[in-house]
């Protein structure tokens, strides 16, 4: 019995098992676009198909195909229908389309800034008669006519499906439900993504991007899940399938059809959701999450056991209203390039990408790369990147650092080296600084967990420099599928919410009324997914800020009944966390606190997947050793080279490299590395 | 050649036209006296705009600047009508050297 | 108006310039670091002390957004944050309201020389400063000034600067459109002491919010500033434990060397000339009906540039700006255009570039003229000719004209409306819909429709159910303006329209005072041929019959549809929307690129099926003809171009 994750990325599609017995298999494959399906199934045919499908009770899946869809465009036509008066909310994109997800750098280049390419043309938008007031009153009724008119004119040319956002729906469904009707009436397959189901949350702009980004992509969706189902339950799998949520948990693939938009961002959840596991394993409340790769570097923080929801999310510069995993993308990996600009080191924000990628990897890139200098300085093994798959060329890349970099500056090529990658990692650890200040919270009071295929490399630098107490490389070799194993150890979830601005003090019978149907809505959700109601756990949060603010501050909310005592205690609870985000005497009471949106996130554990630990008793392994540049010593020393796996209980001091099978993990002189009984190689620090 | 703008271009010492050639002023002049004027009303500088005299008493024109060889419209002015020709765009070219005038020559822009 | 405004004796003490002050005008009482001339830094040093600089900036910017609780910082962005040297410097800006950019080290430096002898400069102090001939745009624009100390030395500055939703001034928001006299207006606060030794002080605090309709509003930016210097200041502390004073103060210093050579290089790019524009605001208070100039001449010469602005019209009104308004302004269009991948370490940029405001003009009036619209007419003035000027510069520049955009949103079209909110408190505030303004087109493409400002890097426009939650307001509609981006080969951005009507006002009228300018003539210009965007636009249809379609079950959509009398409203006024009022206003899109004849027909006929160009211009301005089903008629577009062609050369 077991359960299997696989999770596919942007160039390999990753499989975790984790058997009851508490052991864990891993295979990986290259990911096969546009066809992603055949890298999924291929994968588990390299872990011995048949019978892990035969054993598996539950498959959960981490898939890019919404995520794609949207980046390449490659949805379906849809039509869109709004108020009337109200067309150009979505083209107008509250003018954050053009810098939403933006960094600063692409900004100042103010002539290279657009919007994103519509997701529906204005000629595809409908304006229907009808409006509701921001206190849920009718002020003009839905006039079916124009409603009719509007869907035979998005039939007629062709949509596959069709969106719909009216004004403040979320105060009043009823319009938008009737529209529904008349949509289904009109053309009974259609599918039909309404805001008030969707998303029923204040701003017409982010709820409209959401529905109509989750029109556009739930056919797709849905269809591919539909067919990977079935091919897999053709090869012997017995389970249903599970897809993997931006929020962290998964849901039943059958509800991807009304919830597809949930998936966007689901890439980077599974490294959060399995840090979250082995935290509660090893104790670690407060957690940063850093998955680096060969073109992407993603954070994410777990505070107190729980991973920050944000409750917006950018996605191709569309901002939608999906609880996500607040993961923050912010570089490019081992893929920045390095340059010399009036003598002065520059390391990125340009990227060599993965093609050409780094001048190492010998397919015409010329550009000095901090793989590059990985190499160079002897971190990564040429003939040994990612277990043997891509043959580097040690040559290329000392080239490159000497051309453009050593010679320019007047620098040895090892010095060079080691400057581009203390650089990188000042900028990786500079990033995670911010990120963590902007919630609210200190670095130092964290352990970074760092994984993907260049985390354990970089790991132990930036994790120094941003003073914790730990950096662990966990699971060993497993760091590189880390991902694939989060969705093998995730529960199901679904959130529900609902916007009702109301000021504090608040009515309790209204809150009350507000989270019973919110549970109960998420309870049925989850129970369609074969769970039992009492399984389910949830959480309540109201999202509140001051009045007249934009910025909202998620609350947690308790549970039960509430009287006007417990809502007065979330208000004081508001007023802390406020000021813990924004600093002593930022709050402004006087102001009024108002109530924006309720949510609640129910989450159910089907799969009881658990890893075990090992004592082998096995010896350590007797290093090898070369010369190594280390930038904090200024100088090349001996350092110790391990290769493969190391046995629990082995533990040394730096300067040390392990040349895992997918990945290379440094311990950086002055620092320890121990390897614990689930093969986390655990290193600490004493600062610099 | 240099050039100037997006229509314009300095030619051995004579501002012309990138499209037909034809020769507008010399380099140390401003294109306008060589090119085929109208002042038009400021209405037809754009459909929205309305009688400026709901709002003001001054009176701002639009003028637009044609190539005699090919009638393309190479500037737009909005001014007040008592505003002669601006002079828009003004090379330096008499105190560059000759090579200056050759755009291939990537150094003479130096 | 005819009103003599007499200058006050002794007012040029207040009239910052921006130059750094002399030491010998500093008390000898305030010791100033300096680092050790002869410190050499490490390359990988310098980068890593670099960018953790521009962190801490970041950090002061996030910390002072958030805790804003105005629309104006959280949705306009507009704010800044600053890091400045000892002097006044500017060493790195925050990407937000970038004309503020020009605001804080004039500020900076005025307080060194005027502050540091009575009441002294100390650790844990910050000064407040709004005062727009010390640098402040207009009274609004509030600024906080904090030193930083290592040790008992001076070692930098960091500065923060919101705009203010009211400070006072006889129109609400302190938009003073009846006023041409500052006395009138918001009052200006040179440099004063609001936080002394970590303190706030409550009685020059009290001071403060007193004038402001929005005390608790003001009050609330308040404390982002002084939390976002905190936050800067801390950080700096840590940093300077970490590397050590002389490395961090020494790559201050060099941050803004290398910005200045980067700029200096890029000039070299540019071939030697001289550009002009000629721009107007009209309007220049309630009852003037006169068009007022600002002139710019911009000449390159190697590696310096210099924007003068001499033959600008005389101060006048309620439109004018100051000295850093001319700077701030001018900056607008030089970051973006010119130093898109140079740092905007100001400190070093400016070494490279001279700014003449002839004293007495709409860009540098002399107290005590008006100065209330200063951050949106003659700062905006400037900007727009600063951004045509560079753009015909960039379009001689085969290797940088992609980079230049055509006029980009004319004007910034203000309406500031109070009343009872919908939980029937007295609110005043501004309508942020126009944020969404059209950007000018490319060289290479059109311009972004509906993209922002030119001043803020990024932005947002509120959404309608927001606006609708706080304020009594119902919106008839909020759209992209068909039209409004200027013609050309590239077509400038579209701007929008928002209209509404009161809504359960219980019968109260709303108070609304609208200041713009460009709305008898386009002020965002195309170049190259491009034509200009559109006009500003304030509509009012007084006693219309919006309910009568209400009860038909419809929503009219076009304020020609809902009858009653049909009111354009003049550029600067004050005025109530009664209940049945319908209140219109459109903004300003973006200049066009090139001649609109040379626009790929088809282009042509989407922007027509899309909304962005009305038939009527597609024939008219593009040549283009369409046939029934909205498709390009070849034959018909063709004869219809060469028709244009001949009448031009008629």
């Amino acid at each position: 019995m077991s359960t299997i994750g696989v999770d596919t990325g942007g160039t390999f599609t990753d499989l975790v098992e984790v058997r009851d017995d508490g052991t864990v298999a891993t295979a990986k494959r290259p990911s096969t676009p546009p066809d992603f399906s055949r890298g999924v199934i291929d994968v588990v045919g390299a872990a011995d198909g048949g019978r892990i499908l035969a054993d598996a009770d539950y498959f959960y899946h981490g898939t890019t195909v919404a995520t794609n869809a949207m980046i390449t465009g490659s949805g379906v036509k849809i039509g869109f229908v709004t108020t009337a008066g109200h067309r150009d909310v979505l083209p107008m994109m509250r003018i954050i389309g053009r810098s939403a997800g933006r960094s600063e750098i692409e900004l100042k280049q103010y002539s290279r800034t657009y919007k994103p390419q519509p997701i529906v043309p204005k000629t595809r938008i409908k304006e229907v008669h009808e409006r509701i007031d921001y206190q849920g009153r009718v002020v003009v009724p839905l006039n079916e006519a124009s409603a009719r008119q509007a869907v035979r004119e998005l039939v007629a040319d062709g949509v596959e499906a069709i969106g719909v956002c009216f004004l403040w729906s979320f105060k009043n469904r009823t319009h938008e439900q009737r529209m529904r009707e008349i949509v289904l009436e009109e053309a009974p397959e259609m599918h039909v993504s309404i805001s008030s189901d969707i998303v029923p949350a204040m701003r017409e702009y982010e709820r409209s991007a959401t529905t109509a980004v989750n029109a556009y992509l739930a056919p797709l969706l849905s269809s591919y899940l539909h067919r990977l189902e079935g091919d897999l339950q053709q090869a012997g799998l017995r389970s249903s399938l599970f897809v993997m949520q931006s929020l962290g948990g998964a849901m039943r693939a059958d509800d991807a059809e009304q919830r597809a938009v949930n998936t966007l961002v689901s890439g980077p959840a599974g490294g959060v959701i399995a840090s979250r596991y082995l935290g509660s394993k090893l104790g670690h409340r407060n957690i940063i999450c850093a998955d680096v790769g060969g073109t992407s570097f993603d954070v994410a923080l777990i505070v107190d056991g729980e991973p920050i929801i944000t409750s917006t999310t950018d996605v191709n510069q569309y901002t939608l209203l999906v609880p996500t995993i607040d993961i923050v993308s912010i570089g490019a990996g081992g893929g920045s390039i390095a340059w010399v600009d009036l003598g002065r080191l520059r390391v990125g924000p340009q990227s060599a990408g993965a093609d050409p990628g780094p001048a190492c990897y010998g397919r015409g890139g010329t550009e000095a790369t901090v793989t590059d200098a990985d190499v160079v300085l002897g971190y990564i093994d040429p003939s040994y990147f990612l277990g043997g798959e891509i043959a580097l060329d040690r040559e290329l890349a000392e080239r490159a650092i000497r051309e453009r970099v050593a010679e320019p500056l007047g620098m040895s090529v090892a010095e060079a080296a080691a400057g581009i990658v203390e650089i990188a990692n000042q900028h990786m650890s500079d990033l995670i600084r911010k990120l963590t200040i902007e919630r609210g919270y200190d670095p130092r009071d964290f352990v970074v967990y760092a994984f993907g295929g260049a985390g354990p490399l970089h790991g132990g630098a930036f994790g120094r420099e941003l003073g914790v107490r730990e950096i662990v490389y966990p699971l060993g070799n497993i760091a590189s599928a880390f991902s694939a194993f989060g969705l093998a150890v995730s529960d199901l979830q679904t959130v529900t919410q609902i916007s009702d601005l109301a000021l504090a003090p608040f009515d309790p019978q209204r809150v009350n009324e507000h989270f019973e149907r919110l549970e109960e809505e998420a309870v049925s959700q989850l129970a369609r997914g074969a769970v039992a109601p009492e399984s389910v756990t949830t959480q309540r949060v109201f999202e509140l800020r001051y009045k007249g603010q934009v910025h909202q501050v998620d609350t947690p909310v308790p549970a039960g009944r509430l009287d006007a005592g417990a809502l007065e205690a979330v208000i004081d609870d508001f007023e802390r966390r406020y000021e813990t985000l924004y600093g002593r005497g930022s709050g402004f009471r006087e102001a009024g606190v108002e109530l924006v949106t309720y949510r609640v996130l129910a989450s159910a554990r089907v799969q009881d997947a658990e890893i075990s630990e090992h004592e082998t008793g096995e010896p350590p392994p007797e290093p090898t050793h070369e010369r190594l540049h280390w930038r904090e010593l200024d100088d090349a020393v001996e350092t110790a080279i391990y290769r493969g796996s190391l046995p629990p209980g082995t533990a040394f001091d730096g300067p040390a490299v392990i040349r895992l099978e997918s990945t290379t993990a440094l311990v950086h002189p002055g620092q320890r590395a121990a390897v614990d009984s689930y093969g986390n190689i655990r290193v600490t620090t004493g600062g610099r | 050649m240099r050039q100037i703008d997006h229509h314009l271009a300095i030619d051995d010492g004579v501002i012309v036209c990138r499209r037909c050639g034809h020769e507008l002023a010399p380099a140390d002049e401003n294109f306008k006296s060589g090119a085929v004027m109208k002042e038009r009303p400021i209405e037809q500088a754009n459909p929205l705009i309305v009688d400026p005299r709901t709002f003001i008493d001054d009176r701002v024109v639009f003028r637009q600047y044609y190539c005699p060889g090919c009638a393309a419209l190479l500037e737009n002015e909005v001014v007040l009508a008592s505003t002669p020709p601006v002079w828009d765009k003004q090379l330096a070219v008499q105190t560059a050297d000759a090579a200056a005038r050759v755009p291939a020559a990537a150094e003479g822009r130096r | 108006m005819a009103k003599t405004i007499l200058k006050i004796p002794g007012s040029e003490r207040y009239h910052s310039d921006g130059h750094r002050p002399e030491r010998n005008r500093i008390s000898p009482t305030l010791k100033i670091f300096e680092h050790d001339p002869r410190l050499e830094v490490d390359p990988i040093t310098l980068e890593v002390v670099a960018h953790k600089l521009w962190q801490i900036n970041d950090e002061q910017g996030q910390a002072l957004k958030k805790v804003s609780g105005s629309p104006v910082a959280t949705d306009a962005n507009d704010f800044n944050v600053v890091l400045c040297d000892e002097l006044g410097d500017i060493v790195n800006i925050g990407p937000y309201y970038l004309p503020h950019a020009a605001n804080v080290d004039f500020m900076v430096k005025w307080t060194v020389e005027h502050r540091s002898e009575n009441p002294g400069i100390h650790p844990g102090d910050m000064f407040l400063c709004n005062d727009p001939w010390v640098g402040a745009l207009h009274p609004q624009d509030v600024a906080v000034l904090s030193p930083v100390f290592v040790g008992d030395e001076l070692f930098c500055w960091t500065g923060s600067t919101i705009h203010a939703v009211d400070v006072g001034g006889i129109n609400i928001g302190s938009w003073c459109v009846d006023a041409e006299e500052h006395f009138a207006e918001g009052m200006a606060y040179p440099p004063i002491k609001i936080v002394e030794a970590g303190e706030i002080r409550r009685d020059v605090e009290d001071v403060y919010l007193r004038r402001s309709r929005a005390p608790a509003l003001v009050g609330l930016d308040l404390r982002a500033h002084i939390a976002s210097n905190n936050v800067a200041k801390e950080r700096i502390h840590e940093l300077v434990g970490r590397y050590g004073a002389e490395i961090v103060h020494a790559v201050m210093k060099k941050q803004m060397d290398y910005a200045e050579e980067r700029f200096r290089a890029r000039l070299r790019e540019i071939p030697d000339g001289t550009w002009r524009c000629e721009t107007y605001q009209e309007v220049a208070k309630t009852g003037d009906r006169r068009v007022h100039k600002t002139v710019l001449t911009l000449t390159k010469e190697d590696d310096r540039i210099t924007f003068d602005f001499t033959g600008t019209d005389a101060n006048v009104g309620m439109i004018n700006s100051t000295r850093a308004g001319a700077v701030g302004g001018s900056m607008v269009a030089i970051l973006p255009q010119l130093c898109f991948d140079i740092p905007w370490a100001l400190g070093g940029l400016h070494r490279a570039i001279e700014f003449v405001t002839p004293v007495g003009t709409i860009i540098n009036a002399e107290f005590p003229h008006g100065v209330s619209m200063g951050s949106i007419s003659g700062t905006w003035s400037c900007t727009n000719a600063a951004n045509v000027c560079i753009a015909k510069m960039l379009s001689s520049v085969p290797e940088l004209q992609d980079r230049l955009l055509a006029g980009c949103v004319g004007s910034w079209t203000t309406v500031i409306a109070s009343g009872l909110d919908n939980n029937k408190q007295p609110f005043v505030t501004m309508i942020m819909d126009c944020m969404a303004g059209g950007w000018g087109a490319r060289s290479f493409a059109d311009g972004v429709d509906t993209a922002g400002l030119m001043a803020a890097i990024t932005g947002q426009c509120p959404n309608v159910e927001t606006n609708e939650g706080f304020y009594p307001i119902l919106y008839l509609y909020r759209r992209e303006t068909k039209d409004s981006g200027g013609a050309g080969e590239f077509r400038g951005g579209m701007g929008a329209t928002s209209c509404w009507v009161p809504y359960d006002t219980d019968g109260r009228p709303l108070q609304l005072v609208l200041a713009t300018f460009g709305e008898a003539f386009p002020t965002a210009l195309g170049i190259d041929g491009g034509y200009p965007a559109n006009t500003a636009m304030y509509k009012m249809a007084r006693r219309a019959t919006v309910a009568d379609w209400f009860a038909r079950g419809e929503i009219p959509t076009d304020i020609a549809l809902v009858g009653g009398e049909l009111e354009y409203l003049p550029q600067k006024c004050e005025t109530l929307q009664e209940p049945g009022d319908v209140f219109e206003h459109t903004w300003s899109g973006g200049g066009g690129f090139g001649d609109p004849i040379d626009r790929e027909p088809e282009r042509v006929a989407e922007d027509v099926r899309n909304d962005a160009v009305s038939t009527a211009a597609a024939r008219d301005i593009y040549g283009v003809v369409l046939d029934a089903s909205g498709g390009v008629d070849t034959d018909a577009t063709e004869r219809r171009r060469e028709a244009i062609r001949a009448e031009r050369l008629s």
